[in-house]
């Protein structure tokens, strides 16, 4: 008998260990037109301290206590902190989103958020004022609860059917929260009057320039639903990393 | 119609150039510094300036102050949308020459600085206070029958305040776990964590070093300065070893690895070292492997002589 006939389940076996017990390699984009690699370490200098369990923050060869006596505090802002060095700014193309409101129809709009932190990660959080209210009344669009799951304010569920009515946003780009997997999957926002917390929609780690993601709004209005122009306030908060 | 196309494209050239955009306004700001760490003496003022600058169209600002929750063990924070008491509050914060919830207007292309004082009340003990100069920036414009977009940037401010120069610090090393047994052809990557049980925060650094088994340092990986805020948990960023060690089989037997976490002024506030075992797993597995084909291989040929044998006595 042949002895590769043999062998060959063999090495199908141990082809498939390897392959199952290779750990998985990311290569970390290092270079990239949109990532600056944070700077190293400072040298810092050290000196002999008072005590095991407590720390002076000194900085340059200078001690708190020296701080204290001429100035009485120490801001933490200069050469050494990288990350004060760098503008951190945010931008949304838009300042007001007009969404038709027909009964039982999708009505979309879009715009992008963009983030600049050249010094460090950031998050963007958002949240509603209220619901959607009608101009002049107090009839609302309540927030949507997609088609099934339901959504919650931090957990994206599918929504393609206009009959589940109600108000959301979806999320597609850089840094998003994994819970967008796809332009379909909506959140309902966090309801400030009721006093839920913000949610985060865009975070990272790394230090970066112009990561963008673009935000979508989806009503659909029951038939039931008063007619009248109906709005609400949207809030999106950039916040550095520290 | 050779006369008519040339006037069409003239007029349709017009139209689009005076036509003006149906776009809505943006926004587009920034703040520097981002973030501000602050150390306080008792009953001391400071006076720190914000720059502001708008990058975008003709807008208003507003300033506020909201305290700041860190969110996870990343350096993530939310900031709280109700505003900031600071009553009782070892640091209070006031803007000068500016209003609180005030709209100012913000034209494009302007910088402004805005001039907080941070003064402490008096403490007994080191104590620290977390908030935000948040900057909200919104469409003059008023509009109805709309919803409205309003974008805003936080400032961090994140002080301590201490009688006494000396910070007291308490901070302990998670998840600082390598495998006993780890393949030599492989990197090791590890993340540990560290858990800052002191009621201030702490700036600290530190180096993850690996010895052979006679004590020789094949690698050291420095670890950059990281914030860790009072009763909290920061994550090291992942530390990947063995990637630059030579040669390959002076990764077999018995190693060290030594996380050592320093104050930002190089004093030592803990170590943790783990013994762990490098041997080339996978290697091995082949080896043993093709071995026993071997084996197999010879057992199966001495089978099929001795038939043939038999039957040619047959």
């Amino acid at each position: 008998m042949n002895k590769y006939y043999l062998a060959a389940p063999i090495l199908y076996t141990l082809y498939s260990i390897l392959y199952t017990l290779v750990p998985t390699v990311h290569a970390q984009t290092l270079l990239s037109p949109n990532y600056k690699i944070r700077m190293g370490n400072f040298n810092i200098t050290s000196g002999l301290k008072s005590s095991a369990s407590y720390s002076l923050t000194d900085t340059v060869g200078q001690t708190a206590a020296e701080y204290f006596s001429s100035t009485g505090y120490h801001v933490k802002a200069g050469f050494q902190y990288i990350y004060t060095l760098y503008d951190f700014s945010f931008s949304v193309s838009s300042l007001a989103v007009t969404l038709p409101t027909t009964p039982n129809t999708f009505s979309t709009d879009s715009h992008t958020l963009t983030v600049s932190a050249p010094g460090q990660g950031y998050s963007v959080s958002t949240f509603e004022t209220s619901k959607l209210t009608k101009s002049g009344g107090s009839d609302t669009i309540p927030d949507t609860t997609c088609d099934s799951g339901p959504c919650t304010e931090t957990s994206a569920t599918v929504w393609t059917t206009p009959t589940n009515n109600g108000f959301g946003y979806n999320l597609t780009g850089n840094d998003i929260s994994a819970d967008f997997i796809s332009s379909s999957y909506f959140r309902p926002f966090p309801d400030n009057s009721l006093g839920e917390t913000p949610a985060t929609i865009m975070s990272t780690t790394s230090a970066g320039k112009n990561r963008t993601a673009t935000v979508t709004y989806k009503v659909s209005p029951s038939g039931s639903q008063a007619a009248g122009k109906y709005s609400n306030q949207i809030v999106y908060i950039a916040t550095p990393t520290y | 119609m050779k006369k008519i196309l040339p006037i069409l494209y003239t007029l349709y050239s017009i139209l689009y150039t005076f036509v003006p955009s149906a776009n809505a306004q943006s926004a587009n700001f920034s703040v520097s510094p981002p973030v501000v760490e602050l150390l306080l003496a008792p009953n001391s003022t400071v006076t720190q300036t914000f720059i502001i600058k708008n990058d975008g169209a003709d807008a208003a600002y507003s300033l506020s102050f909201h305290k700041v929750i860190p969110t996870d063990d990343l350096g993530h924070s939310t900031i709280d949308p109700a505003p900031y008491s600071f009553v009782n509050a070892p640091v209070s914060a006031k803007l000068i020459g500016k209003d609180s919830d005030t709209l100012y207007p913000f034209p494009a292309g302007k910088t402004e600085a805005i001039q907080v004082e941070l003064s402490s009340a008096t403490v007994d003990e080191a104590v620290d206070q977390y908030f935000a100069l948040v900057v909200s920036l919104q469409n003059p414009t008023d509009l109805s029958g709309v919803t409205k977009l309003s974008s805003q940037i936080a400032a961090l401010i994140l002080t301590t305040t201490t009688p006494v120069p000396a910070i007291p610090t308490d901070i302990t090393i998670e998840d600082f776990n390598p495998p006993r047994v780890h393949d030599s052809l492989f990197p090791l990557q590890i993340s540990p964590r560290l858990v800052n049980n002191a009621p201030v925060m702490l700036r600290v650094k530190g180096k993850l070093e690996l010895t052979s088994p006679n004590n020789k340092l094949l690698e050291t990986i420095n670890i950059d300065p990281i914030l860790v805020l009072s009763d909290t948990s920061r994550q090291l960023p992942q530390l990947s070893l063995t990637t630059n060690i030579s040669p390959l089989f002076s990764r077999i037997g018995p190693h060290s690895l030594k996380l050592t976490i320093q104050t930002d002024g190089g004093r030592t506030l803990i170590e943790s070292e783990k013994v762990f075992w490098f041997l080339p797993l996978r290697l091995m597995i082949i080896i043993t492997a093709l071995i026993l084909i071997k084996i197999a291989w010879k057992i199966h040929t001495f089978r099929s002589l001795t038939n043939a044998d038999k039957k040619a006595h047959s």
